[in-house]
């Protein structure tokens, strides 16, 4: 069995959501003109494929779906390490939902040029964190997925990982090629520096329009609509609690408490 | 439009918080069946279900994700479903993803509430890390849902009690290497924070394990439960995942939420937002979750909460 060498980690151009104002009226987020970002756990992502090549060698691809603006992704990707970026240009018009994402993922992975050992993606997206991409792919491909990794390592031509099940953690093993998901605990994204912002530059995106990858037409079609986002308002007191030092500050809260009928039990 | 309605019983029994909600959207014309995937399932007494779909394959094990997905596939064609309805397990979650592929359809996780509207089935879901709230409509069929919140308590059963069927269900299994090596439990506290009516929660502003003492006995003098932030569960694991509150943990609704050493994060705020009444404990007088709070008490948690437990334990403890 050859040993695994074909890193790909999947990324998305997500929306900002520190930067997304709502309307002050309305309270309604306006998506399509909301500004983006790469997606928070797909920087774990890249960060784990960059150690695997430092440690067993190989080629880590990054590839999204997406406008010509998502190229920003592959290059923030490119930034902490990765080598390669393909984007996979999606037509004007609606976005895809995650059923058609994972779709278009899964018909360029079939291509000879898309095959992996190991694809990772992010455990949700920072938008709209269904967190289906990832296993979907898996499954459409007929490869296993393992989720909410936590650690990952390889030994000779086996995936061993740690990963969060709600009642613990697994240790799982898998044969390649395989789906990993990962979130934030797994590592932390070293910070492109100026010399490796510079180096990326150069490296090539490849640019393939989605409707060569012999994509039925209502694989594309949305399903899912989003009819409507707004910021949910709860009205809060903001009242602060006045006090020159713990105590008199204690004092005053278990007051205030008391007026709510809050008392201790 | 009525709808033929699949409950995924993946836990024997669990899904019964969903009867209730699936009969509403199968409506009097659908149909109501359930996927059981442990052997003696409790549902051929139940009323109201049409079917029962008992997994009948050797070594199946409804505890990998890949499993459950193929039989979700299985029942979804043999119903044939229209809507299916799963809890809010990372396990769940997987299935259903996967079970989305096998069929090629919609699958959509963290589903707080379903309504059948004018224009067909309606979801609202948390959209931008809990920043916002999103209506969505899916204008396909089968669609299978992940609910982050299971309605607590089965509603009372007013159907009349009909033949459920059973129908024993085959899933071919996956061949490829995938083998599970060990599980490790978490502590596990037995809290269930979606019913506690008080909450102190905890964030990194707690410098060491030991000093949850703090937080315990504050919680204490409050009658409350212990909750905290993602990385005090997942990254420091100094508390199991029941209690963790946010986007990626529980959703809570006690009448008061006490935040000590917490940022505010939008993903940790969308899970205790629905709170009657917040208090803030934090020394950055400009954290976000201030903006967030009833009562914002500025200033350090080592010095205030010692003082505050002493204060609301001599309260409770003094001779009225
Ligand atoms: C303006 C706007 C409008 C939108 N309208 C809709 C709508 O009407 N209906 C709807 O369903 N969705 C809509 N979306 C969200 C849509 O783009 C989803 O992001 C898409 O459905 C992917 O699903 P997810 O975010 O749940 O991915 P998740 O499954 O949460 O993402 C997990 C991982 O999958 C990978 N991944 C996800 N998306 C991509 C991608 N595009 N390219 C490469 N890798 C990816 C990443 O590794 C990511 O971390 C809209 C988004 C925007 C910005
Ligand atoms: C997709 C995604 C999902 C996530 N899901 C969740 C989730 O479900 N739940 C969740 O909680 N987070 C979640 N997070 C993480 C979230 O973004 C924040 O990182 C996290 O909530 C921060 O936790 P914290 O407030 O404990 O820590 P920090 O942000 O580090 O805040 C610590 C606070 O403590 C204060 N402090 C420090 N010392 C003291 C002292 N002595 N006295 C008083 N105050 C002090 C500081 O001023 C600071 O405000 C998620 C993130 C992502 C990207």
């Amino acid at each position: 069995m050859s040993l695994p060498r074909r890193w790909v980690v999947a990324v998305k151009h997500g929306i900002d959501v520190n930067l997304t104002r709502a309307d002050p009226t309305t309270g309604r987020i306006d998506l399509a003109r909301a500004p983006r970002k790469t997606s928070d756990f797909d920087k774990n992502a890249v960060e784990e494929a960059v150690r695997l090549r430092e440690k067993h060698g190989g080629t880590v691809t990054v590839v999204t779906v997406g406008p010509a603006t998502a190229r920003e992704a592959i290059r923030d990707a490119l930034a902490i390490g990765a080598d390669e970026g393909v984007l996979l240009a999606a037509p004007d018009g609606p976005v895809g939902d995650s059923r058609a994402v994972a779709g278009t993922l899964a018909a360029y992975f079939r291509t000879p040029g898309g095959a992996f050992d190991l694809a990772l993606f992010g455990e949700g997206s920072t938008d709209h964190f269904s967190g289906t991409v990832g296993p979907r792919v898996a499954a459409e491909l007929g490869f296993p997925s393992l989720s909410h990794v936590r650690q990952l390592t390889i030994d000779g031509g086996h995936l061993r990982v740690h990963r969060d099940i709600d009642s613990g953690i697994e240790e799982l093993e898998s044969g390649f090629p395989a789906v990993v998901t990962v979130g934030q605990e797994i590592n932390t994204p070293r910070m492109p520096t100026f010399l490796s912002t510079l180096k990326s530059s150069k490296k090539e995106i490849r640019e393939i329009p989605i409707d060569s990858l012999g994509l039925s037409a209502s694989k594309w079609t949305r399903s899912i609509v989003i009819q409507e986002a707004s910021v949910p308002s709860v009205p809060r007191k903001k009242i602060r609690v006045s006090g020159e030092n713990p105590s008199a500050l204690s004092h005053e809260l278990v007051e205030l408490l008391r007026r709510e009928g809050i008392d201790g039990k | 439009m009525t709808e033929r309605v699949l409950l995924v019983d993946w836990v024997a029994g669990e899904a019964s918080a969903l009867l209730p909600l699936a009969r509403d959207l199968a409506g009097p014309g659908g149909a109501l069946a359930v996927l059981s995937t442990v052997a003696g399932n409790p549902w051929t007494s139940s009323s109201g279900i049409d079917t029962v779909y008992q997994v009948a394959a050797p070594g199946f094990d409804a505890t990998r994700a890949d499993h459950l997905a193929l039989a979700i596939a299985e029942a979804t064609r043999a119903l044939p479903a229209t809507l299916v309805l799963s809890g809010p397990a990372k396990v769940e979650r997987e299935a259903v993803a996967r079970a989305g592929a096998l069929l090629d359809a919609v699958a959509i996780t963290g589903v707080r509430a379903v309504r059948v509207g004018p224009d067909g089935v309606e979801l609202s879901r948390d959209l931008l890390s809990g920043n916002a709230t999103g209506i969505e409509s899916i204008a396909s069929r089968p669609a299978l849902l992940s609910l982050s919140i299971v309605p607590a308590g089965a509603g009372p059963d007013e159907s009349p009690p009909n033949a459920t069927q059973v129908v024993a269900l085959p899933v071919e299994l996956p061949t490829y290497d995938l083998r599970r090596i060990s599980r490790q439990p978490k502590p596990v506290a037995g809290v269930d924070l979606e019913a506690a009516d008080r909450i102190v929660s905890v964030g990194r502003g707690l410098q060491k394990r030991e000093d949850l003492a703090l937080i315990e006995g504050l919680a204490r003098a409050l009658g409350a439960a212990v909750g905290c932030t993602r990385p005090i569960a997942a990254e420091s694991g100094w508390l199991g995942d029941d209690h963790w509150v946010g986007l990626t943990g529980h959703r809570v609704r006690p009448t008061l939420y006490v935040a000590v050493g917490i940022s505010g994060a939008a993903q940790h705020l969308v899970g205790m937002r629905d709170s009657k009444i917040v208090v803030a404990i934090n020394k950055d007088a400009n954290a976000p979750i201030f903006q967030q709070a009833d009562y914002q008490v500025v200033g350090d948690l080592y010095a205030i909460l010692p003082e505050l437990t002493r204060l609301l334990t001599a309260a409770s403890t003094a001779p009225s």
